[in-house]
């Protein structure tokens, strides 16, 4: 791969996970007991034979910034290798945080040019995949293609607002694309994986700085390219997961689960770092007289006595005798009290749930709890609810720390 | 720690380990789940800000030293920090190998001098604690010792087992004897040693260096309590050498409850090198719908879809539908095929249970010759990569060579029996 350059946007941070993209972008987000969401990319770019990468971010990347480091998990060190995160930078034209994915590319064409490569392979930080990307370029140099797009088809499209839906022809070259629109236009979806020669996508950022509204790929580079370049699809079939929603963020989880889970961590060479705060140091995970254990994720220096079934742990985690925790992802450090009940919860690091507390419900969307939050002793906190990081709860009248999830929470 | 640097001395081979130790040295040897035996000195040094570490190796080192590697896991790495591999080696003399604990040090000098340290400690790699050494140099210092021994107290009838020692009202040692068949002290030494840098060098000059002894305990001690100031300083958290097979297993399975064992794993703060082929990447533990699993240490990468219980499973181990393991101790990688029973044994890396085995491990008794002194008091203990055939049947005291061909085993294997042949050792 050395005539393709890589960049991993992993800028956003998505409104509809709410607590969770409070202090982190999407991609930084945590995921299957020790990964977090950027793993899958830049897994998948390394196990497709990617040396160099170089990652866009802009929102709070400071614990993205910590997991990359220099790109040794992904065994990114050594000449001609490496891992490079790029954030918005002041010049003498002046600052500007970027304005869109397409201003945040166009900022980075000196290291892209830097590669000295012919395409730019572009893709997102924060969907969950495994992916060989190789394929995908030969199909590309076969085509003639100026951009070729991965497009997956979805059995069921959602309603709207959520996708960018490209049709084809019978050739496979891309004839309409259109963002998010009210009605889906097609069966195909784009997963905002984009392979595009570097000649043409320079041109197309120079055009749009002069004339984009909204600076984005998906929004006007795109649609731009359809009517006057070769565009072409590339379809991908396997898994993918938007993780869009707290509820579908719980069942990308929950994937892991299946004796033979849809989520293939050993195919996809999926690498994390575990270095950090000494997680690799930490003892087996520590299972009490008494403890029950089922259809379960659970990562070292965890310590279960109560009942967990469908769940994701995190390391550090402590379930107590008689706690019951069902269908729910728990971060790194939470404490779970005696005889407290969760039902499709989703707890960010480091959460205190006291004694009796009842959280979520079996049926609900997820509950979401944000970073070291603190449930008091028999709180309730009912299903869809979120409540914010570091607050407790119930809240004091002055600490309003709680809301209901925002409409739309529900959509898949 | 400034002012004192550590010679750790990791060259045993801790013999009654039997088939664990046949491609390893003690120190080497997994422990806990996830750690080597070697991880908790290593850590305890870390802990200790103790800036420089000679590791004495010796017996099949390969393991070792990749798992010690640059220290870098121990935080050895950076300006005025370091660890030091110190094989033996050749000089004018053509000395050889090193020919004792005390010898170990002598040799090392060339490590020790140029660092000029005030006081040296010396320990070893053998034994599973977590100590302050930093309260042991505060205690030498106060009592103005020249050196001074960790001791803690023992069964009575352990004695043979330790160098004993016997000590006045002041806290003094006046007397020290290795291994005696009875004594009237219960203080046993844990061979921690702190030496004030001229006297470590004076009394191995008189008694390594005058070809008087080589040995620590037998030769250095006697000299040392004649001439000059020897203290004790007592111990009383969780100690153990962990020399045999079962106090190896006992001690595995007392991470099970840290509470009533004093091993407390959690709190430790025990380092480990974590770039180990099959950690680094390894998943958290997965656990299936038919899952069992009380009072178990469970690592990362593990996959259960039997029942477990008081058992210790290390990285990657995999535990069938249908299988049962209780009271053991499964080293990395180690797969128990559907419909297996194990009982209290000892599995080395990656060896394979097949289908519909039995593992029968009990009580009492010992295992044949040359294992008899192992003392698996009715352990089965495998060796790594060994493959037991599907419906097997092992019964207690069993000794599996590592690496046995499934078509080597008898459909049964008679109590204190021995499978396999040892592999030949290259070299030696």
């Amino acid at each position: 791969m050395r005539d393709v350059a890589a960049l991993v946007l992993a800028g956003g941070r998505v409104e509809e996970l709410s607590v969770l993209t409070q202090l982190r972008p999407k991609a930084a987000v945590p995921f299957g007991g020790q990964y977090r969401i950027i793993d899958f990319a830049i897994s998948s770019l390394v196990r497709s034979g990617f040396q160099r990468i170089g990652v866009i971010s802009f929102y709070r990347p400071s614990s993205l910034i910590d997991h990359l480091g220099v790109g040794e998990p992904w065994e990114l060190t050594g000449r001609g290798q490496g891992i490079k995160l790029l954030p918005p930078y002041a010049a003498q034209e002046g600052y500007s945080l970027h304005r869109g994915t397409a201003d945040a590319v166009f900022h980075n064409l000196a290291y892209v040019e830097r590669q000295g490569t012919r395409d730019v392979l572009i893709l997102s930080g924060d969907h969950i995949y495994g992916m060989d990307f190789r394929p995908l370029v030969e199909q590309h140099r076969r085509s003639g293609a100026d951009l070729t797009m991965v497009v997956k088809r979805l059995d069921d499209p959602p309603a709207s607002g959520w996708f960018g839906y490209a049709s084809l022809d019978g050739a496979g070259r891309v004839r309409d694309y259109a963002e998010k629109p009210p009605r889906p236009l097609s069966d195909m979806v784009s997963l905002t994986i984009y392979l595009v020669r570097l000649e043409v996508l320079r041109a197309r950022l120079r055009q749009n700085q002069r004339r984009g509204r909204t600076f984005q790929l998906a929004g006007e580079i795109l649609p731009a390219m359809v009517a006057e370049d070769r565009v072409m699809a590339f379809r991908y079939d396997g898994y993918w997961n938007y993780s869009r929603t707290s509820a579908a963020y719980l069942q990308a989880n929950q994937d892991l689960l299946p004796a033979r889970p849809r989520i293939d961590l050993d195919a996809w060479c999926v690498r994390s770092r575990q270095q950090l705060l000494g997680l690799g140091d930490l003892p087996p995970a520590r299972f009490a007289a008494g403890a029950r254990c089922r259809r379960s994720v659970v990562a070292p220096g965890t310590c279960i006595a109560g009942r967990v079934t469908r769940s994701i742990l995190f390391p550090g985690v402590h379930v107590e005798a008689g706690a019951r925790v069902e269908d729910c992802v728990i971060m790194n450090d939470c404490h779970i009290g005696s005889e407290a009940r969760l039902h499709r919860c989703i707890l960010d690091k480091q959460v205190l749930v006291g004694r009796g507390a009842r959280c979520g419900r079996a049926d609900g969307a997820p509950t979401v709890i944000g970073k070291a939050a603190r449930l008091a002793e028999g709180a309730r906190v009912e299903a869809a609810m979120s409540i914010s990081p570091g607050v407790g709860w119930p809240a004091a009248a002055s600490d309003a720390g709680g809301q209901r999830a925002p409409a739309g929470e529900e959509s898949p | 720690m400034s002012g004192t640097v550590a010679m750790l001395l990791a060259g045993g081979g801790g013999t009654r380990l039997g088939v664990l130790v046949e491609r390893r040295s003690k120190p080497a040897v997994p422990f806990g789940g996830r750690y080597r035996i070697i991880d908790m000195v290593l850590s305890n040094l870390m802990h200790a800000a103790i800036d420089w570490v000679g590791v004495a190796t010796q017996y099949q080192p390969l393991s070792l030293m990749s798992h010690i590697g640059t220290g870098r896991a121990w935080n050895y790495q950076g300006r005025g920090r370091g660890l030091r591999i110190l094989p033996p080696r050749t000089g004018l003399a053509a000395s050889d190998w090193y020919r004792g604990t005390a010898d170990a040090v002598w040799q090392s000098m060339d490590f020790l001098r140029p660092l000029r340290p005030e006081r040296v400690l010396v320990v070893s790699g053998d034994h599973i604690y977590r100590m302050n050494y930093r309260l042991m140099e505060q205690f030498h210092l106060q009592v103005g010792a020249e050196v001074t021994l960790a001791v803690l107290e023992v069964a009575a009838g352990d004695c043979s087992r330790f160098g004993m020692v016997w000590i006045d009202e002041l806290g003094m040692v006046r007397h020290f004897e290795e291994k005696p068949d009875r004594a009237d002290t219960r203080l046993a030494s844990m061979g921690i040693y702190l030496f004030n840098w001229e006297c470590l060098v004076d009394v191995l000059q008189r008694v390594v260096g005058s070809g008087g002894g080589t040995d620590f305990g037998r030769h250095v001690f006697p000299e040392l309590l004649r001439r000059r100031r020897v203290a004790a300083y007592r111990f009383d958290g969780y100690w153990r050498d962990v020399g045999t097979v079962s106090a190896y297993y006992q001690a595995n399975l007392d991470i099970l409850d840290t509470a009533a064992s004093g091993l407390r794993l959690d709190d430790w703060q025990v380092c480990t090198n974590q770039q180990s082929p099959g950690c680094a990447d390894a998943p958290a533990a997965w656990l299936g719908p038919r899952a069992e699993i009380e009072q178990v240490r469970l690592a990362a990468g593990c996959r259960v879809e039997g029942r477990v219980s008081r058992s210790v499973l290390s990285t990657g181990v995999r535990v069938g539908r249908g299988a049962v393991v209780s009271d053991s101790v499964l080293l990395d990688g180690v797969v128990v095929q559907p419909g297996a029973r194990v009982t209290r044994a000892v599995v080395d890396k990656n060896a394979v249970i097949g289908r519909q085995a039995v593992v029968a491990g009990g009580r009492g008794g010992e295992a044949g010759e040359p294992y008899r002194r192992c003392r698996l008091d009715g352990l089965v203990l495998v060796g790594a990569g060994a493959r037991l055939p599907a419906g097997v049947r092992l019964e207690k005291n069993v000794v599996v060579h590592a690496d046995t061909p499934a078509e080597d085993f008898p459909a049964v294997v008679p109590a204190g029996s021995l499978v396999g042949a040892a592999a030949p050792t290259a070299g030696r």
